[in-house]
C-alpha cells in the first residue's frame, strides 16, 4: 500500500488574554504530530516570550499524533514545567484525549473543550 | 542572421531538355537540346542607407548620395554562428557597428533575353537576414517577412521565402527596394549581424521554387542537431524521472529530469520558431533567453550539486535562484519589448557586462559545486568531471561567438553545433554515471534488506512466535511488525511457582532503531530478576532513561498460579478482561524521567476469564481516509469471544499504520497457588 505524506507540522504562536486579563501565549498546531515535527515544535516553543508563565497549546487542527509525536509532547511540556510555565490544552479528540490520559500528559497539562473555557481556568 | 540553414550560394542553373523523339526508322534520331532558363543572385553592390523613408521605395528616387553594400559572398566566408559558408556579414560588421532599426537596399534591374516572356518572374529573398523586411519592385510591395504596423515590427525566426514578381519588368529597368529593420537587441546575438546575409536570386518561377525546396532541405540539414537532441534528451528525461520513480531518495534523478524538460522545452521552441509563424521572435527570445536558460544554467548547478550529494543544499538553491533571477532580469531588460523602448539603447554598457557576470558567477557556481563534489568523493567526482566540463562548454557556447571563435559545423553534411554536440556527450557520460549509481544503489538496497532480514531472525529469537505452554493458562500471541523489524514487544516468562510474568511494550517510532531498543530491553528483561510489575518496570525505567530517544510504553503483568493479577502500567493501553477496559491510572513511559514510580492495581482473573494486552498499533490503524481504527472500535470488537489473531487481522485489513501486537491470557484450570 502506498502511504500518503503525513501533513507537516505547522505551529502558529498567538498571543491572547486569560479569563483575568493577564497574558498567555498559544501555540496553535496544525497537520500530524509526528517523529519530524521535532523543529516545529520546539522552534516554536523557542518563540515563546520569556516572560510567559501560561501556555495553551491547541489541537483543533490536528488530525493524527504517533507514538513519536506523543514524545515530543512530553517533552515539550517537561521543558515547559521547567521554565515554571502551565499549560493547558483543548481541541483534542476524544481519541487523543484519552493518549494523552494513558501516557500520564494529565499531570502536566489538564484539557478543555474550547478555547474560551481554557483561557477562563488559567 | 538567426536562421541555422545553411545560405545556398547558387550560380546559376542550367536546365537541359531532352527531347527523344520516336523517329521513323528512316529518319535520324534528334535530341533538341534548349539553354538558357536560368536564376541570377542579386549581388549588387546595392545602394544601402540606414533610415526609414517610404519614398525610397520610388523607383525614381535619386539614391545617388547612398552608400554601398556589395552582398557577394566572400570566399570562405562564414557563419560565426552557424558555420555556414557562403556568408555576407551584416551592416554592423560593414561600417555601421551597433546600429539596429530601420535600413534600406536599393538595386537598379534590367531584365533582358528572357526566354519566355509569359512565364513571370520570381524573386528569391536569402535564408539569412536581421530581423525583417519588405520587398518592394518599382514601389509597389510584393511581400514581407515579419508584420510591420505603426506600433513597431514583429519578427520571426528568419525563414527562406520567395515572391512572385509584377508582370512586364521584362526588357525595362527595374528597381528593386528592400524595407530591412533589425531589434535593437539583435545585436548582441552574434558580432556580424544586420541586414542581409546573402543576395537575393532572380528567376524563373519553376528555378526559384527549386532554390526554395534547397533552401529548406539545407534548414531541415542544420536542425538535425537540434531533432537528434531533442530524442535524445527525451530518453534521458524518461531515464531519470523513471530512476527517480523507482528511488525516491536519490533527488539526482529528479533533478536531471528537471534538466532535460527544461532544454526539451527550448528546443521545442525554437523548432517551432523556425517551422512555424505561430510564435513571433520577441515572445521566443522572452520564453528562451529570460526564462529558460537562465533556470536550465540553475538547474544543471542543482542537479549537479544533488549528484554529488553535497550538504546544506537549501543554501545552495538559495544562491543558483537568486542569480538565476537576477540573470533573467538582466536578459529581460536586454531583449524585446524592454530593451530600446523601456530600456534606453545606451544602458547595454553597463546591462551587458553585469548580466554576463551573473552568468559566469552561475559558472562559477557549476565549477564550485564540483570541487566540492571532488573534495567530498575524489572517484565519483573525476568519473564526473568530463561530463561538467561538457555542461560548461554548452552552456557557454554564445560567449565563445563573442570571441569570434565558431561553434557551428558540418561534418558529413549533418549540421551540427558546439553546444548540442556537448550536450549529447554530457548526457552520454551522465546516463552512464546514471545507471552506475542506480545499480550501486540497489546493490546498498539489497545488503540493507539483507541486514534487516538478519535483524528480523534476531528479533524472532527474541520475541517469542509462539506463546508457550504453561499449565493452566492458555496464552495466544501476534506481532505484525510495520516493517522488516519492529519496536512492539512482549516476553512470556513462567515462574518456578505456577505463576507467569507476562511484559508487553511499545517502542516509540518504527524499523531498526526501534528493534535496537527492543533488544536492549528484551535483554535486560532477561536479566532482570524482579516479579513485582512495578519493580520490573521501574528496573527497565532505570536502563531506558538517557538512553533512548522517544519513550517506551510497556505493562507488566504478574499472574499468579490461583489467578490473582497484580498489574502496573507505564502508559501502554490497558489491557481489557473479557473485552472491558480495565481502569488504569495514567503513567509516564518508560525512560521519560529517572526514578519514576508505577502504582499497582490487583484483580482475580477467574476460570475462563480472557486478559488481552494490545499495542496502540491496534487502536490506530488508519484507512486509506485517515480514520482511526479508534477505541471504541476495539471495544466492540470485543464483546464477543475473539482471539488475538483476529484482533490483529482486522486491524491490519483496516490500515496498518504502525506495528501490531495482541497477546491474550486465558485461565483455563483452578490452580493453587505455589507457596514462594
Amino acid at each position: 500500500m502506498t502511504t500518503q505524506p503525513a501533513p507537516m507540522t505547522r505551529v502558529r504562536v498567538d498571543q491572547a488574554k486569560t479569563g483575568n486579563l493577564s497574558s498567555l501565549t498559544v501555540l496553535r498546531f496544525s497537520g500530524d504530530i509526528t517523529g519530524t515535527s521535532n523543529d516545529a515544535v520546539f522552534g516554536a516553543y523557542r518563540q515563546v516570550p520569556a516572560d510567559t508563565r501560561k501556555l495553551l497549546l491547541d489541537f483543533t487542527k490536528v488530525e493524527y499524533i504517533n507514538s513519536s509525536g506523543i514524545a515530543l509532547l512530553i517533552e515539550l511540556l517537561m521543558a515547559a514545567q521547567k521554565d515554571n510555565r502551565t499549560a493547558r490544552s483543548f481541541g483534542l479528540s476524544p481519541h487523543f484525549q484519552k493518549v494523552f490520559m494513558m501516557v500520564g500528559l494529565n499531570q502536566y497539562i489538564h484539557h478543555f473543550p474550547d478555547e474560551n473555557s481554557a483561557c477562563a481556568a488559567f | 542572421m538567426r536562421s541555422k540553414f545553411v545560405l545556398h550560394r547558387f550560380y546559376g542553373l542550367i536546365s537541359l531538355l531532352f527531347l527523344l523523339s520516336t523517329a521513323p526508322l528512316s529518319l535520324r534520331a534528334q535530341t533538341q537540346v534548349v539553354l538558357g532558363h536560368s536564376a541570377v543572385e542579386l549581388t549588387g553592390p546595392w545602394k544601402f542607407h540606414t533610415g526609414d523613408d517610404m519614398r525610397w521605395a520610388d523607383p525614381n528616387f535619386d539614391d545617388s548620395g547612398w552608400g554601398t553594400m556589395d552582398l557577394t559572398p566572400r570566399s570562405g566566408s562564414t557563419s560565426l554562428m552557424y558555420g555556414t559558408g557562403g556568408f555576407v556579414p551584416g551592416w554592423t560588421k560593414r561600417g555601421y557597428p551597433g546600429y539596429s532599426g530601420f535600413a534600406w537596399y536599393r538595386l537598379r534591374v534590367n531584365i533582358q533575353n528572357a526566354q519566355d516572356a509569359r512565364a513571370g518572374l520570381a524573386l528569391k529573398m536569402p535564408a539569412h537576414f536581421d530581423d525583417a523586411y519588405q520587398v518592394y519592385v518599382n514601389g509597389q510591395r510584393i511581400g514581407q517577412f515579419g508584420r510591420f504596423t505603426n506600433h513597431g515590427v514583429t519578427f520571426y525566426l528568419s525563414r527562406p521565402r520567395t515572391y512572385p514578381l509584377p508582370a512586364n519588368l521584362r526588357n525595362r529597368p527595374t528597381t528593386i527596394a528592400v524595407r530591412m529593420w533589425m531589434d535593437a537587441a539583435t545585436p548582441f546575438i552574434a558580432p556580424d549581424v544586420g541586414g542581409l546575409h546573402g543576395p537575393p536570386v532572380l528567376g524563373q518561377p519553376s528555378y526559384i521554387q527549386a532554390l526554395l525546396r534547397l533552401d529548406w532541405e539545407d534548414l531541415d540539414r542544420a536542425l538535425n542537431g537540434e531533432f537528434l537532441l531533442s530524442a535524445i534528451l527525451l530518453q534521458v528525461l524518461l531515464v531519470a524521472f523513471g530512476l527517480y520513480w523507482l528511488d525516491r531518495s536519490e533527488h539526482a534523478y529528479l533533478w536531471l529530469g528537471l534538466v532535460c524538460a527544461t532544454s526539451l522545452l527550448y528546443l521545442v521552441v525554437v523548432l517551432l520558431g523556425y517551422y512555424t509563424a505561430w510564435i513571433g521572435q520577441t515572445p521566443v527570445e522572452f520564453l528562451e533567453d529570460v526564462v529558460l536558460i537562465p533556470a536550465y544554467i540553475g538547474l544543471w548547478v542543482l542537479f549537479w550539486g544533488y549528484w554529488f550529494r553535497l550538504e546544506r543544499m537549501g543554501r545552495l538553491h538559495g544562491v543558483v535562484w537568486g542569480l538565476v533571477l537576477l540573470l533573467a532580469v538582466g536578459m529581460a531588460m536586454l531583449r524585446p519589448p524592454l530593451y530600446g523602448r523601456a530600456v534606453p539603447v545606451h544602458g547595454m554598457v553597463w546591462l551587458l557586462p553585469l548580466t554576463e557576470v551573473f552568468k559566469l558567477l552561475l559558472g562559477a557556481m557549476l565549477v564550485w559545486v564540483t570541487y566540492r563534489g571532488i573534495r567530498r568523493d575524489r572517484t565519483e567526482g573525476l568519473l564526473a568531471l568530463p561530463a561538467v566540463a561538457l555542461v560548461v562548454l554548452s552552456l557557454y557556447q554564445e560567449d565563445l561567438i563573442v570571441l569570434r571563435i565558431p561553434v557551428s559545423f558540418f561534418p558529413f553534411g549533418f549540421g551540427i553545433n558546439l553546444s548540442d554536440l556537448a550536450t549529447m556527450l554530457s548526457l552520454g557520460i551522465i546516463t552512464v554515471l546514471l545507471l552506475r549509481r542506480f545499480l550501486q544503489g540497489q546493490q546498498e538496497r539489497e545488503r540493507i534488506r539483507a541486514e534487516l532480514q538478519q535483524a528480523r531472525s534476531v528479533q524472532e529469537m527474541l520475541i517469542p512466535q509462539h506463546a508457550p505452554q504453561v499449565p493452566g493458562f492458555t496464552v495466544e500471541s501476534v506481532y505484525l511488525p510495520a516493517s522488516e523489524v519492529g519496536g512492539d514487544f512482549f516476553q512470556i516468562l513462567p515462574g518456578d511457582d505456577g505463576s507467569l510474568l507476562i511484559v508487553v511494550g511499545d517502542v516509540s517510532g518504527k524499523g531498526l532503531k526501534a528493534a535496537m531498543t527492543v533488544s536492549t530491553i528484551v535483554g535486560a528483561l532477561r536479566g532482570c530478576t524482579a516479579r513485582k510489575p512495578s519493580e520490573v518496570l521501574a528496573y527497565l525505567n532505570r536502563v531506558l532513561h538517557g538512553q533512548v530517544k522517544g519513550f517506551v510504553t510497556c505493562s507488566a503483568a504478574l499472574i499468579a498460579a490461583d489467578g490473582a493479577v497484580t498489574l502496573a502500567n507505564a502508559g501502554h493501553l490497558p489491557p481489557y478482561l473479557n473485552g472491558k477496559e480495565l481502569p488504569m491510572e495514567g503513567a509516564l513511559p518508560l525512560g521519560m524521567m529517572d526514578g519514576a514510580e508505577f502504582s499497582m492495581m490487583h484483580f482475580q482473573l477467574a476460570p475462563a476469564d480472557t486478559l488481552m494486552l494490545m499495542s496502540d498499533g491496534v487502536a490506530e490503524a488508519q484507512d486509506e481516509q485517515g480514520h482511526l481504527f479508534g477505541f471504541e472500535r476495539v471495544s466492540n470488537l470485543l464483546q464477543r469471544p475473539i482471539s488475538a489473531a483476529e484482533v490483529a487481522a482486522v486491524a491490519q485489513n483496516f490500515g496498518q499504520e504502525d506495528d501490531i501486537s495482541v497477546l491474550s491470557v486465558t485461565r483455563t484450570a483452578t490452580m493453587k497457588a505455589v507457596p514462594a
